[in-house]
């Protein structure tokens, strides 16, 4: 019995986490199988608030490993015992996820009334705009965030997609804003560190693509920059000591050389604060070199430096 | 071996003691059952209220957490959520300064409330009067027990409210002093004949409602008093950055570590 309890608590965690969207396949169809299996053995001991959510989860799990069929019977199932709550909006975002894999966008979208109060299904709203034949195209998606946002203030999820979206066109002093909006409301977040600073680090490349003269202040401004990017990225290690691409964001910051190389004459020149720079750049290299080596592989060097060589 | 003060008729447990305990159990039951189903359904928040409390957390993080952001940046914001929260552009209901105060008694939100509390009181006060009035009515003056161990005399008014007998022992139970035993005493019983989940779940909705504060609803403060207590706030903020010094501070933890290298 008590094994029972310990296995429906973790589906239960799982299912009220949602964090089964971070599944990868191997585990999404892992949990799928077991929850099956434990639904059919132990299904009728549950209360019925518990099956109800574990259903609800059988339904995702089910969608996202291809298994539509068996994701419209569990549909089914919840609609047979609360379809008459018309006003449900748990119920009709599962309709419209269901009838939007199945291919039927106009159908899941006419689903959701725009009821400006029911807040979940505004969120939806946003999520189709979203889908655009031309990837690159994102100002309708950019558009609904900003008002979504407008409308939700704290939506940390919204304020996390509309950053991405705006790194994507390369505004990425709009783009910081938006992860800088995330850590105000939560600053532990060390994966928001390392992309408030990969931002940084874009708008150096391509402020240095834009350089045409060398003249002190354009490179003074652009150190600034990497100043930022760094920071961000040395916060996310002091949260998480063995933070991989944190690691690897500190090294490739300190490996500019050529860019260094046009400081180091500045610091020739008797500038102090570039000369400190440069200092701290040598020892955290070091530093950093030492650490990527130490636990990263080069697997995961390769795809952790793509996300540089923007 | 003294003789005892009274003799009780063993009838009484069958015909008294024991029908007023397994009564109130009974009611007590049926009441938590009645209020579950008196409880209002979840009701849907309007989007503007939902947004006023939202853009107040926001500001509230601000300046608690403003330690994230540059100089630059902490100084931007200030600006920003100053002027924000000194508007009205997040207050979900604009009130006309010109306009006579309401009345709250007319707010139909307030009513909600009131008729919420209402019934809660309802059902606690009726099946408990009438209890009462048939212990009253039929065992009035009855002593009903003897407790099986000796008690002090403080115990007096509590055990024998209803019996005019002074000089009887405290142990001697009267019949409407069980049924206030009993009142006070069957949470327990009940807990263990409902299983805890329940009241469980009720604690939990409670708490996650209390997760963002109470703008507008009865007897909470109004958003523009909020709001201008918060941009008073954030006007006298002072900003220190995390960033400051970072370098120097992870340096000198792998210190050793760099030794070595």
């Amino acid at each position: 019995m008590a094994d029972v309890n310990v296995v429906k608590n973790n589906f239960l965690l799982i299912a009220s986490s949602g964090s089964f969207a971070n599944f990868n396949p191997p585990q999404l169809i892992y949990y799928h199988d077991k929850l099956q299996q434990f639904l059919l053995s132990s299904g009728d001991t549950l209360a019925t608030v518990e099956l109800f959510n574990l259903y609800e989860l059988q339904f995702y799990l089910a969608l996202l490993t291809k298994n539509d069929i068996e994701a419209k019977t569990v549909l089914n199932k919840l609609l047979d015992q609360f379809g008459n709550n018309k006003k449900s909006q748990r119920l009709k975002l599962l309709q419209s996820i269901y009838l939007e894999a199945i291919g039927d966008k106009e159908e899941a979208l006419n689903l959701i009334n725009r009821n400006p109060d029911e807040i979940q299904l505004a969120r939806r709203l946003v999520t189709f705009s979203r889908m655009n034949e031309n990837e690159d195209d994102n100002e309708d998606y950019i558009e609904t965030l900003n008002y979504f946002l407008d409308l939700q203030p704290s939506d940390l999820i919204a304020w996390s997609e509309l950053g991405h979206e705006y790194s994507k066109i390369g505004h990425y002093d709009k783009a910081i804003h938006c992860f800088k909006e995330i850590l105000l409301q939560d600053s532990f977040i060390y994966p928001i560190y390392y992309q408030v600073g990969l931002n940084y680090y874009y708008q150096f490349l391509q402020e240095e693509k834009n350089l045409k003269t060398e003249r002190k202040d354009k490179l003074l401004e652009l150190m600034n920059i990497l100043i930022n990017a760094r920071n961000n990225f040395l916060r996310a290690i002091e949260i998480f000591d063995d933070y991989p691409k944190g690691w690897v964001g500190i090294l490739t910051i300190t490996k500019l050389n050529s860019f260094n190389d046009k400081l180091k004459k500045l610091s020739d020149g008797g500038l102090k604060e570039v000369k400190q720079y440069l200092e701290q750049n040598e020892s955290l290299q070091k530093l950093s070199n030492s650490k990527v080596e130490e636990f990263v592989t080069t697997e995961e060097y390769g795809s952790i430096i793509k996300q540089f060589s923007k | 071996m003294s003789t005892p003060d009274l003799l009780l008729d063993p009838q009484l447990k069958y015909w008294v003691l024991l029908p007023i305990s397994f009564v109130m159990v009974l009611v007590g039951l049926l009441r938590s059952n009645a209020t579950y189903l008196l409880q209002p359904g979840p009701k849907l928040e309007e989007f503007k209220a939902l947004r006023e409390k939202q853009f107040l957390k926001r500001a509230a993080c601000f300046r608690q957490n403003n330690g994230v952001l540059t100089k630059e940046e902490f100084e931007n914001r200030k600006q920003y959520f100053t002027a924000t929260l000194e508007s009205n552009e997040f207050y979900a209901i604009v009130e006309d300064p010109n306009a006579d105060p309401a009345n709250p008694l007319t707010d139909p939100g307030m009513n909600d409330a009131l008729m919420n509390m209402a019934k809660g009181n309802v059902m606690n006060y009726i099946p408990q009067t009438i209890i009462m009035a048939w212990v009253n009515y039929f065992f009035a003056g009855f002593v009903i027990m003897k407790l099986p161990f000796p008690l002090t005399d403080g115990f007096k008014q509590m055990l024998q409210t209803g019996i005019e007998t002074p000089d009887l022992n405290v142990r001697y139970v009267s019949s409407i002093s069980w049924y206030f035993v009993n009142l006070f005493g069957l949470r327990p019983v009940y807990s263990l004949l409902m299983g805890d989940l329940a009241a469980a779940e009720l604690m939990n909705q409670q708490q996650q409602q209390q997760a963002l504060p109470n703008i507008g609803g009865p007897g909470g403060p109004k958003a523009d008093k909020l709001f201008k207590a918060e941009a008073e706030n954030i006007q006298i903020l002072t900003h220190k950055s995390i960033f400051d010094g970072i370098t120097e501070r992870v340096l000198e933890k792998y210190a050793d570590e760099l030794k070595a290298l």
